[in-house]
């Protein structure tokens, strides 16, 4: 619903801004895109937060973690935000800040019985052999697999899947397996395809209608997470240029601050602080 | 022609009508491309606009309703992609995976602005998706809207207008062909056909009734106008021709003349009714003519002449020899070729028979001529000779030594005074006296005298006719005709025959017809034989002086030309026929006496007499004769040697003369004039008018014969004859 009333906000700005071109909006904001977990997270409240605090604003978009790389690269954003780690060919002139956790959890239909799942199954349905829900005591129906997959490089998502589930392997593509440009739009996929399987992070994913399976027996909560009974912990990151603006710095120190760390935490994040 | 005009408009209409359809569709085509291309840029523009929320919030809700903006038949693909061309929302779903095109992605590499590209079923539009935080914040692309449009609709849809196009101009041609024929039908054909039927009848020869059919005011009613007035043209023009040709034709066949006309080789391919009338329907124009000619040869010479003239015995149609004059001209064409010859022929055959006749009478004109003119000044001299030897004769007796020679003198000059008047005589130039005489009873005498002449083993036979009417002629002459052609034809005869006379009416004869005049009766006398005939050619010359077929010295070449002669002086005609060892017939037609005269008996032998006689003679020998014969017997005779002196001595002695004997040839003054003078001193003289000869004597005696109280004696003169001729004027005086 605030998601809502804030797309509405932007779109009437963007509106506005067509029609009134004459309209003078503050000059001074910045822009971030990348991981969409962080994004629909914690991130669109948080810069909401801060320009609150500071009348900085800050537009906010998904795009995945790898577009949020190639955006700053190319300086199309201020920062950008990740759900996974440097990989090789991220740049070197690009700063990983972690600033909260997420967790790594398997997303179903909501209506799809199906409650837990092992980490084995899991390589099993990503490795084709296990295609139907049957056999996971969910739905009768096949498992469609949804993954946000580039050719162009890692996903967030895609990245912890390859560490934390194939312990360095990258999953294999099978014949149900549908790759999407990023996990905002996995989600939205599992949400309406009833036989849909799908890896997410669990900062965004708790806000979607979809549902959460355990692994192995534990359901990702922030308690689990915190207390690491749900085994699938990640770290969620600001990447920041080198050679970044100013209200960019004080944007990342405020997130890194106490306050930010507060915020983010009563957002339902994970915060660093919950961890330390 | 309507098959033509048919055809050649379908291929207008559908030649026109696949140019427009080409010019068309073509237009058609990129109108439809550039609307396609608006609308597609368009549409891309959109999407990408209402992509960017979708983009922005990564809501799948948003693009899925940006991705039903574009909706559309034509839309084959509608994607949204990520700023790094990962497909986020594809319409159709299916085709998400479906990856950009390589171009596509190179041009964003450097450039915002939208891109299309033509590909091969479309058109793929690419527009970016722009994220613009503020005004003065340069736009960030945050993705890529992609639009692909089939181009098939519009290949379709030009198909579809190709089609409808091909079904119209099919349509649009049947029409128009349909429609042309109906016009070329009313306009065009229906007025053709009516001239065409106006030619046929023209040609069957009807003149077509009307000007131009009704209601055709167009270039076709000109044409049937016209060709209608051409056609009374021609018939007026061909009516004019065959009046000329008639009139030609007409006069081709009435002219006197053969006329024809030959092919290039000669042969006769027309001739009028003329040439048929003379040669019948022969083929060759050489045929008739006797003489062998080259034809060939002929007709060259023709040409290289420009004309031929020949005059040529020919063969008429019965076979009778004609001569003919041809005249002969090429005909030539307008380049100058040979076309064939014309010309014409006349009968010249009575034209020759005449000119020989004619050529024949001057002979003896010249003859009689030369032989009149010897005989007159032999007759002066004759006078003399006879009279002197008379005088002689006189004054000497029997048994005197010039007895004798003065007889002989006398006979011969005698002899010499008969071949005188026969000369005269055959020339004309001697006075004639005729009388009213029966034919037959100068054949009989004639007959008497023959039967000494003629042998034995001739037969002489008569048959004459009884009731015949009389003749003028002179007795003498008459039997002298009659005399020459007996002996002609006992000379036929050396092996004996029959002589046959007959005497009969000239116009119970068919073969005398020809021979008559108008208005006179004849008399034909016809002495035949059964002699050798006479030659052709020698008939022709037979009554020529001086033409004999006997011996020399045999005879004189006169016999003939003297019958001749005396038969002309007759006022006659003489012909023959003759076959060769079949014989010789003469016929002999003689103008009949207008009524019968008593023959005047002649008084006896008293000669003498008296009076005075005045000789009015040039000659001073037949002067002196006439004194010297005169003056013995009683007279007294005065001498005037020519006219004038003679004309003194008459007015001086003027009642004292009882006769004046006058020469009617004399130089200065005539005979015609000094009786003219002689006759105004008194009117009542009595004159004998004497000459040897006179060409215009015989008029001019005639002449003065009728006016009074004159006579004629002609020269040389007996003594008894001249004493007759004084006493008798004296007399009858």
């Amino acid at each position: 619903m605030k998601t809502q009333l804030y797309r509405a906000v932007l779109f009437l700005i963007l509106f506005l801004h067509i029609i009134k071109p004459s309209e003078v909006f503050p000059t001074d904001h910045l822009t971030a895109s990348g991981c969409s977990v962080s994004n629909t997270g914690y991130l669109t409240e948080l810069a909401s937060e801060y320009e609150k605090r500071t009348g900085m604003r800050i537009y906010v978009r998904g795009g995945g973690s790898l577009v949020g790389i190639e955006d700053l690269r190319s300086g199309r954003v201020d920062f950008a935000a990740a759900c996974r780690g440097r990989s090789a060919d991220d740049p070197e002139d690009i700063q990983f800040i972690q600033v909260a956790w997420d967790a790594l959890v398997f997303i179903v239909h909501k209506s799809n019985p199906a409650e837990n799942i092992s980490i084995k199954s899991v390589r099993d349905i990503y490795s084709g052999k296990i295609t139907d829900w049957k056999k996971l005591k969910g739905s009768n129906s096949p498992i469609k697999i949804f993954l946000a997959r580039h050719k162009k490089g890692l996903s967030g998502v895609e990245a912890s899947i390859k560490d934390m589930v194939f312990n360095g392997d990258n999953p294999a593509e099978t014949p149900n397996t549908v790759s999407v440009a990023s996990t905002g739009i996995v989600e939205q996929m599992v949400e309406d395809t009833p036989g849909g399987f799908a890896a997410s992070g669990f900062t965004s994913a708790r806000k979607r209608t979809v549902k959460m399976l355990k692994v192995d027996g534990v359901y990702p909560t922030t308690a689990t997470i915190i207390n690491n009974r749900y085994p699938l912990k990640r770290p969620l990151y600001l990447l920041v240029p080198k050679q970044s603006k100013p209200g960019v710095r004080r944007f990342v120190d405020f997130v890194l601050s106490r306050e930010g760390q507060r915020f983010i935490g009563s957002l339902g994040v994970v915060s660093l602080s919950d961890i330390r | 022609m309507q098959t033509k005009v048919s055809v050649f408009i379908t291929l207008i209409i559908v030649v026109t009508s696949v140019i427009s359809t080409y010019l068309f569709t073509t237009q058609y085509k990129q109108s439809k491309e550039k609307g396609r291309i608006e609308r597609g840029a368009a549409l891309s523009y959109a999407l990408s606009k209402a992509a960017e929320e979708g983009l922005l919030n990564e809501n799948l809700d948003l693009l899925k309703k940006a991705s039903s903006v574009v909706k559309a038949p034509d839309v084959t693909l509608a994607q949204v992609y990520l700023s790094i061309w990962e497909a986020v929302d594809s319409y159709p779903l299916g085709k998400l995976k479906e990856q950009p095109d390589s171009r596509a992605v190179g041009h964003f590499r450097s450039s915002g602005s939208p891109l299309y590209l033509k590909t091969e079923d479309g058109y793929d539009f690419y527009s970016p998706v722009y994220f613009k935080a503020s005004e003065s914040s340069s736009p960030a692309i945050i993705g890529f809207a992609r639009l692909v449009l089939s181009s098939s609709a519009i290949q379709n849809e030009i198909k579809r207008i190709i089609i409808k196009n091909i079904i119209v101009s099919v349509i649009i041609t049947l029409l128009a062909i349909v429609f042309i024929n109906i016009l070329i039908r009313r306009l065009v054909i229906k007025p053709v056909m009516t001239l065409h039927e106006s030619v046929s009848l023209f040609k069957a020869g009807i003149l077509p009734e009307a000007e131009a059919p009704a209601g055709s005011s167009d270039e076709i009613g000109d044409l049937s106008t016209e060709f209608y007035r051409m056609c009374r043209t021609i018939k007026e023009e061909e009516k004019r021709l065959v009046e000329s040709d008639k009139r030609i034709r007409s006069l081709f066949e009435r002219v006197e003349h053969a006329v024809f006309r030959l092919d290039q080789n000669g042969a006769i391919i027309e001739k009028n009714s003329r040439f048929i009338e003379l040669f019948g329907n022969i083929t060759w124009l050489c045929d008739m003519l006797m003489e062998d000619l080259d034809a060939a040869e002929c007709l060259a010479k023709t040409v290289s002449e420009k004309a031929m003239h020949l005059e040529k015995k020919a063969v008429g149609k019965k076979g009778e020899e004609l001569v003919i004059s041809l005249a002969l001209y090429p005909d030539t064409d307008s380049s100058g070729n040979i076309t064939g010859f014309d010309g014409y022929l006349i009968d010249v055959t009575e034209k020759k028979r005449l000119e020989e006749r004619l050529m024949r009478s001057q002979k003896m004109e010249a003859v009689g001529t030369l032989a009149g003119g010897m005989a007159h000044d032999f007759n002066n001299l004759l006078t003399a000779i006879l009279g002197y030897a008379e005088i002689i004769q006189m004054k000497s007796k029997e048994g005197d030594p010039f007895y004798k020679p003065a007889t002989i003198i006398y006979d011969a000059a005698i002899k010499g005074a008969d071949l005188s008047r026969m000369v005269l005589s055959a020339t004309r130039k001697e006075k004639i006296e005729t009388r009213p005489v029966s034919i037959n009873d100068i054949v009989i005498n004639s007959i008497e005298l023959l039967k000494r002449s003629i042998p034995k083993n001739i037969e002489i036979v008569t048959s004459l006719s009884d009731d015949i009417p009389h003749v003028n002629a002179d007795p003498s002459q008459l039997q002298q005709v009659i005399m020459n052609l007996a002996v002609n034809a006992r000379d036929a005869m050396p092996d004996g025959g029959k002589l046959l006379l007959e005497t009969g009416e000239a116009g119970k004869e068919k073969n005398a017809a020809a021979m008559q005049t108008a208005n006179s009766d004849f008399v034909k006398l016809s002495i035949s034989d059964t002699g050798k005939g006479i030659s052709i050619e020698t008939q022709k010359r037979i009554f020529d002086p001086f033409f004999t077929t006997k011996d020399m010295g045999k005879g004189t070449g006169l016999g003939l030309y003297i019958v001749h002669s005396i038969i002309n002086n007759h006022g006659g005609y003489i012909n023959l026929y003759s076959e060769p060892f079949i014989g010789t017939k003469f016929n002999i037609y003689l103008p009949t006496a207008d009524s019968m005269e008593n023959e005047k008996a002649l008084d006896a032998e008293d000669l003498r007499g008296a009076g005075t006689v005045l000789v009015i003679d040039d000659e001073p020998i037949v002067r002196e004769l006439c004194r010297d014969l005169l003056e013995p017997l009683g007279y007294t005779v005065l001498l005037a040697e020519d006219g004038y002196s003679g004309i003194k001595v008459f007015r001086e002695m003027k009642d004292g003369i009882a006769l004046v004997i006058l020469d009617m040839i004399m130089p200065g003054m005539g005979g015609a004039e000094v009786y003219q003078a002689l006759k105004t001193i008194r009117n009542d003289v009595a004159v004998l008018l004497c000459s040897g000869y006179s060409e215009n004597g015989l008029a001019g005696i005639d002449n003065l014969l009728k006016q009074g109280t004159a006579r004629f004696i002609g020269k040389p003169f007996s003594r008894r004859s001249i004493a007759l001729a004084v006493k008798d004027v004296l007399s009858n005086g």
